[in-house]
Order: C-alpha cells, then sequence, then structure tokens
C-alpha cells in the first residue's frame, strides 16, 4: 500500500462536493457538512458575481481550482492568457488542489471545449511534460492531471493511459487525479482493466494520487457516457473501496454532478457514502493485516 | 498509420464539424469500426449541446422568443459558422447579434439582433469587476464651483445600448413568468445595463439621461454632460438623475479636474 500518511503531516482535506451555481444559495444561507468544495476554474476567470461568491466560500471550505479548458495536449498549443488568468485566480484563491485533465480541446482557429482523447504516444508525452514543467512553475504549485472518459482509441497509441499518466508523474512531480468512474467506463468501452490500471498506479511513489473523482454514468446500447447526471454505480463504489485498500484513506474524495444537477442534499449523501465506505474498508484492513 | 499529433488532432477537429470528414477520422481510431463511428458521435453530439447549451446561457430572451427548436439550430448553426476561440465557454457567443443579422430566416424578426446585443452586455456585465461605489456624499464633498470640471469612472458592467426597437421592454417582459410582449416593439429603446447585488439588471432611460450618462461615460466632465442632456430635454431633472445613478452604484470613482490650488 502505498499510503502516504506517515510522511504527510498536514491534515487530510476529506470528502467534498462539485459546486454548481444550483447551490450558491445553500452555501452562502448555512455552512454546509462538506469538506471541501472544487470548482470548474474556468467559471471564475471573470472578476464578477461568480468569483465574489467564491471568495466568500472560501473562508470557510478549502478549495480545489479543476481546469476543463486549458486543453494541455492540444498540439497547435495552448493558450499563455488562459494560464495567466489561472494564474490570477490561484493567487486570490490561495486553492489547496489545482487540476487539469489528460486531453486535448483545440485546433488552429477553434477551440471544441471538450475533454479530446490523447493520442498516448511518446511525443505527446514529451509536449506535455514540458507543460506541466511550465504549468506548475507559473503557479508555483504542484498541478495534478485527471485520467479521462474516452470513447474511442488511437491505432497510434504506444501505452496505456495509465501508463502515460504514470511516466507523466515520474517526469515532472506531478500528481494524478484519479476518476474512478472514468476507469470503469474505459473498462466497459475498451475492454482495459481498471484493477491494472489501479495496480499501475500503486507502483508510483507515495502521494502521487491527489485526489479522486466519483461521479455517474449512463449506460447506452453502444458502450458508458460519462454524464455525471446520476449517483455513483455499483460497480464504481466497489472500484472506489479497491482504490482505498491501495492508497489509504488520506486521498481527498469529490463527488462530481454536472447534468441535471438534484438538490445538494443528494450530492451531500454520496459524499457521506464515499466517507462511510472508507471507514469500513479501513477498519477490515486493520482487524485483517496482510 | 497516422502518428504525427497535430494531424491527428485536426483530422479528429475536422470530422466533428463535418459529417463528410468522419470516415477519415475513423481510420485512426483502433477497435470495432462500427461501435467507433457510434461513440464518434457522444463528441459530435457533446460539441452540438456545448454550442446549445452557451448560447442559451448567454440568451435566455433570445431562447423564449425564437422557441427551443429554432434556437438549438441557431446555436449549432452560430458554433459552426463563428467557432470559439477560448477554452473558457463563457466568452463563447459575443458575435451573435451580428450572426442573426446575416439570416433571412430572422428578417422578420428584426428586434432580435438587438436584444442579443443587449443579452450579450448583461452577460457580460455578469462576469466583470464590481468596485466599491462611488457615493452621493462623496459628490457633496466636491466644492461647488469644481462640480461642472468633475468626471466619473464607472463600474466596468455599466453599459449603455441604444436601439430603434423596444429591446429593454422586450428584456423585462421576459423576466416575467407571464410574459406580455410590449405593444410596441418597433419603440426606440435607450437601455442602462448594471450590476445589481448578486445579479444584472435593465432599465430604459430618457433621452436625455442617454445622453448624459454616454457623455460621461466618453469622459466628458459632468458640466459638458449635463448641457448635452440639457440641450436634448430642457427640463430634464439633473438632481433627480444623479441621485438614481448612484443610487444603482453605476459610478466607481469620482475624478477631479480642477487644477490643485
Amino acid at each position: 500500500m502505498s499510503d502516504s500518511s506517515t510522511e504527510n503531516a498536514t491534515p487530510p482535506l476529506g470528502y467534498g462536493v462539485g459546486l454548481r451555481s444550483r447551490h450558491y444559495r445553500d452555501f452562502l444561507q448555512h455552512r454546509q457538512p462538506v469538506d471541501w468544495l472544487e470548482v470548474h476554474t474556468e467559471n471564475y476567470l471573470g472578476a464578477g458575481v461568480d468569483l465574489r461568491i467564491l471568495e466568500t466560500l472560501r473562508a470557510d471550505y478549502p478549495i480545489s481550482l479543476h481546469g476543463v479548458g486549458l486543453g494541455i495536449g492540444s498540439a497547435q498549443g495552448y493558450d499563455s492568457d488562459h494560464i495567466e488568468k489561472i494564474r490570477t485566480l490561484a493567487h486570490r484563491i490561495r486553492p489547496a488542489l489545482i487540476s487539469e485533465h489528460l486531453c486535448w480541446g483545440a485546433v488552429a482557429g477553434r477551440h471544441l471545449n471538450d475533454l479530446l482523447p490523447m493520442p498516448l504516444i511518446h511525443s505527446a508525452l514529451t509536449m506535455i511534460c514540458e507543460r506541466v514543467d511550465h504549468l506548475q512553475n507559473t503557479l508555483r504549485q504542484r498541478v495534478m492531471l485527471e485520467n479521462v472518459s474516452s470513447y474511442v482509441r488511437f491505432a497510434c497509441d504506444e501505452m496505456s493511459e495509465t501508463q502515460f499518466l504514470s511516466l507523466l508523474v515520474q517526469r515532472t512531480g506531478c500528481g494524478v487525479l484519479l476518476d474512478i468512474n472514468n476507469l470503469y467506463v474505459n473498462q466497459v468501452n475498451h475492454g482495459e482493466s481498471a484493477q491494472d490500471a489501479l495496480a499501475t498506479l500503486d507502483q508510483l511513489p507515495a502521494g502521487s494520487i491527489g485526489e479522486i473523482h466519483l461521479a455517474g454514468h449512463l449506460v447506452t446500447e453502444s458502450g458508458l457516457v460519462d454524464h455525471h447526471g446520476c449517483r455513483v454505480d455499483a460497480q464504481v463504489w466497489t472500484l472506489y473501496e479497491h482504490a482505498r485498500s491501495l492508497f489509504g484513506d488520506r486521498i481527498p474524495t469529490l463527488i462530481e454532478w454536472d447534468t441535471d444537477i438534484p438538490e445538494l442534499e443528494v450530492l451531500l449523501g454520496e459524499a457521506r457514502q464515499a466517507r462511510q465506505r472508507t471507514e469500513r474498508i479501513m477498519k477490515a484492513a486493520t482487524c485483517n493485516p496482510i | 498509420m497516422q502518428s504525427d499529433l497535430r494531424a491527428l488532432q485536426k483530422s479528429f477537429a475536422d470530422a466533428l464539424i463535418d459529417l463528410e470528414k468522419v470516415d477519415i477520422a475513423l481510420a485512426g481510431f483502433s477497435g470495432n469500426p462500427d461501435l467507433n463511428r457510434e461513440r464518434f458521435g457522444y463528441y459530435r453530439g457533446n460539441l452540438s449541446a456545448t454550442w446549445k447549451q452557451s448560447c442559451a446561457s448567454a440568451y435566455p430572451v433570445l431562447k423564449k422568443l425564437t422557441g427551443n427548436e429554432f434556437f438549438d439550430e441557431l446555436a449549432r448553426a452560430y458554433g459552426r459558422a463563428c467557432p470559439s476561440h477560448s477554452g473558457n465557454l463563457t466568452e463563447f457567443g459575443a458575435g451573435m447579434a451580428e450572426f442573426i443579422g446575416t439570416l433571412e430566416n430572422c428578417r422578420p424578426y428584426p428586434y432580435l439582433s438587438d436584444v442579443a446585443a443587449l443579452e450579450w452586455l448583461v452577460h457580460a456585465a455578469y462576469f466583470l469587476e464590481c468596485k466599491e461605489p462611488a457615493t452621493l456624499a462623496q459628490l457633496a464633498t466636491v466644492p461647488v464651483e469644481c462640480l461642472s470640471q468633475i468626471c466619473f469612472r464607472f463600474q466596468s458592467g455599466c453599459a449603455l445600448l441604444a436601439s430603434s426597437w423596444a429591446i429593454a421592454d422586450i428584456w423585462l417582459a421576459h423576466q416575467k413568468n407571464e410574459i406580455i410582449f410590449p405593444d410596441q416593439p418597433n419603440k426606440n429603446n435607450k437601455c442602462l445595463i448594471w450590476q445589481s447585488g448578486w445579479d444584472v439588471q435593465v432599465s430604459t432611460l430618457s433621452e436625455a439621461s442617454y445622453a448624459a450618462l454616454k457623455a460621461l461615460k466618453d469622459g466628458t466632465t459632468l458640466g459638458a454632460a449635463l448641457d448635452q442632456a440639457m440641450s436634448v430635454d430642457p427640463n430634464f431633472d439633473v438632481q433627480t438623475a444623479l441621485a438614481d445613478w448612484f443610487q444603482k452604484q453605476l459610478i466607481s470613482s469620482i475624478i477631479s479636474t480642477s487644477p490643485s490650488p
């Protein structure tokens, strides 16, 4: 088990939910029983109402900035203005965590505003390593890269996504934002073993995995779609428990919900379930040490 | 087998925009070709959904005016014709008013373009900084003999818009549950857009008040701006107008242009 608990003196962040505008009022009116909040970075790059709300809430909750628009793997280049805006926001919010996605999102002349799958090839790895170095130097903070749900794979792929992420961690010192639902979606869609992926990540230095995401997916006739629009699937909970047994209970866990967003209580319930499942797994591990 | 990153992404992007180029992109994928075709459709669907959702977020009144089906097609056409240039989706849609002006099927509704222009100013104001406002009490500290020479700085979200259509009336009507379309859409409207607390508001301005605010926003002194308002309406009520501007917190600072004693 590559638990980082023995070397990390700071208390773990715990269990968080994604902050969405629908729930602003809930958070502004009452302190909610959740340990931390994650926001989509791009929603706060302006200086208006959203940022004022975030600046208010950061007094009560540690904040994670989760980027969805940088497209760090876009071969045509990535936007230095966008990075500068992230730097300015990070300076104001002082986030506990900063993350981006292992994806691309733009070609010359057009942003596609999606988390598009990377060709998993060495030249892409070299390019993204340089950009992660630049990003971490600019932000003066470790950045995590998240594994994404992918609906196609490239014929030219030279490694798995987890191997790609592992090499990225080893070369740049960045972290991994491990999305358990995405692992499961890719397992079903592409026959990629999620257990093998977790085993590969378990070889990384302690503390490499900096955050875990949980979300719901949609089942369709042609595969699973990562729509973040329902509760976490039972199979994903099982994988989460396995990840907890491998990596320990200190890694912050987040519930994401982006489509048909329900009452806040539903998200809080999912976060409670993550905590309870973790406590059960850790208790069992203590009672039955290997 | 193509393994040039830039070429792979270009092929992928081309296929997202143009259905006829999907086969070229599919040739670069591993796995079952039929499943790949269906799953690539998720990405094409995502792109279309992103355009629709982003436009709906910026243009809620336009959506109500045109109906869901027409609006969704408008958003798709806009997305294809006017590419997003930012990873920040709140910037997508800035050219909608101009785009509508080019569409033949919008000609019967000539106010749509100006409604879109108004909605974009409202949308943009939501993301702009709102500074600590200047107050009437601060204005009262300016010596009377210097008042005509002062200038105002406005909040960045404070905007003006003039239209030959009743766009502010249309916008305001669509903030209510029961929408009553204005009787006279072909009525001039001078619009004020401003940040109010956690929200953005729209109101109509008199011709004189609009003239004064426009001059002040252009950097004209208070004295010259009020002269312009008076030339539009000799009965322009200066005190009421000033009280209204400060009550709405439009002004962020008062600038003295008089030489220091």
